[in-house]
């Protein structure tokens, strides 16, 4: 990859910062750990830009760079949770969450959300809201179609339950 | 019949994913059932719900600190929008896959009054910005493409238009890579005829110009997202002189000095 392939590569990737930080606000359910999320993941991919492969799909390969990103953070916060704290202080030095508007999820979407597993919570965002098809899907989570379609019948499930108990008209 | 419609093909059929003669087969049974009927109303308000849930959120500004990680500090970005999908005569795309709405709208601005861009703000259900790269009869643009010999400027309401370079793609295709300049913008764009007619294969946004009321040369940036678009369409002739008239139709062809070999 040339400079100038490289700088196309880098204005594609911010021009698809939007729906990352979409994604990991769902995964998340905390706007201010979405831009955590996606600032890590946003340097993961940028130390592994020459793997990404011209011609399949950008926002793919950057949505489960984004997935596993959370899964890493989600992972390492649970076996130590005292680096939390340092973490939060050391991201971004507070430049994103101090100055810019975060952003916000809905309360009782993200309980519902929060309801899920990790997987069924991922799927949901891909199909539902990112509007991913089954197979797009299948290809980010790297998982079999059927399992998609599993993962994602039960979870709207879980979530119609817990939307409806809010008041939603079901 | 009915009895092998899994919940999950309701699924499927609510989310639009099956067709022809599977979604016949789901939907005649999904009719023909109350209980079906139920499940599919459970799939589509969870997916309306959900969706809805997000919205907005899309439209939320992103973090400086977030463009400037993937930029770097000193980038001043080009903005680029590729409007390739025109030649497969797809609808309009949405301009928000590729840029933000701001650069959306300065290249509105550099391009609306002078080129003719068919540009339309707000009309999206999100309010995107559009942007459409057939040029209308009604645009100076094709004209000039097609006469105006390159290094000469041509001037209307208060912009600048100027070819930079035309090029011959070993397909034989004619590209000409053009400057826009006004006070507010520069934008830097790529056309190649097809069929006869101009299409706008990339426009790159430049640094906007401060109010000095200098025009303002597209940045590095931008020539080199033109650059780009131009190696992609592999090997290619820079074409000057009488071989550019001759391209062009408009002065005799043969004789003139072989063209330069640019990328072979």
């Amino acid at each position: 990859m040339n400079i100038q392939e490289e700088q196309l590569l880098r204005q594609q990737i911010v021009a698809l910062v939007p729906r990352l930080r979409r994604f990991a606000l769902g995964l998340t359910c905390s706007g201010p750990d979405a831009d955590d999320v996606v600032q890590m993941a946003l340097e993961r991919a940028l130390t592994r830009l020459d793997q990404f492969q011209p011609g399949t799909r950008l926002d793919a390969w950057l949505f489960r760079i984004v997935k596993t990103t959370w899964l890493d953070d989600r992972r390492r916060q649970a076996r130590r949770p005292a680096e939390q704290n340092e973490h939060a202080v050391n991201s971004f030095d507070g430049n994103v969450a101090g100055q810019i508007e975060t952003l916000e999820l809905r309360a009782d979407i993200a309980r519902a959300l929060g309801a899920l597993n990790e997987d069924q919570r991922a799927v949901v965002l891909l199909v539902l809201v990112e509007g991913r098809s089954y197979e797009e899907a299948s290809d980010i989570l790297d998982v079999p179609p059927g399992t998609i379609m599993s993962r994602l019948s039960r979870a709207r499930a879980i979530l119609m339950q817990l939307l409806s108990q809010e008041g939603h008209q079901v | 019949m009915t009895g092998n419609i899994s919940d999950e093909m309701i699924m499927a059929l609510a989310d639009g994913e099956l067709s022809g003669e599977a979604a016949d087969r789901v939907r005649s049974a999904v009719d023909a059932d109350p209980r079906m009927q139920q499940t599919f109303e459970m799939y589509r308000q969870s997916r309306e719900l959900l969706a809805g849930g997000f919205e907005g959120i899309f439209e939320k500004p992103v973090p400086e600190a977030l463009s400037r990680l993937v930029l770097g500090p000193d980038n001043e970005p080009a903005q680029v929008v590729s409007l390739s999908t025109r030649r497969q005569g797809r609808p309009v795309r949405s301009v928000d896959a590729f840029i933000p709405q701001a650069a959306a709208a300065a290249v509105l601005i550099a391009c609306a009054a002078f080129a003719g861009f068919q540009v339309g703000q707000g009309e999206g259900a999100d309010g995107t910005v559009f942007l459409a790269g057939t040029l209308p009869d009604s645009s100076p643009l094709p004209a000039l493409l097609s006469t105006l010999p390159s290094g000469e400027i041509a001037r209307a309401d208060g912009a600048a238009f100027e070819v930079v370079a035309t090029v011959r793609t070993g397909a034989g295709e004619v590209c000409r890579e053009f400057e826009l300049r006004s006070a507010d913008a520069s934008t830097l764009a790529l056309a190649c005829r097809v069929d006869g007619d101009w299409q706008i294969e990339v426009a790159a946004l430049g640094a906007p110009a401060k109010a000095s009321g200098q025009y303002m040369p597209a940045s590095e940036g931008a020539s080199g997202l033109i650059g780009v678009a131009l190696e992609d369409k592999g090997d290619h002739d820079v074409l000057d002189g009488g071989d550019e008239a001759c391209a062009l139709g408009t002065g005799p062809c043969g004789g003139a000095a072989d063209p330069v070999r640019q990328d072979h």
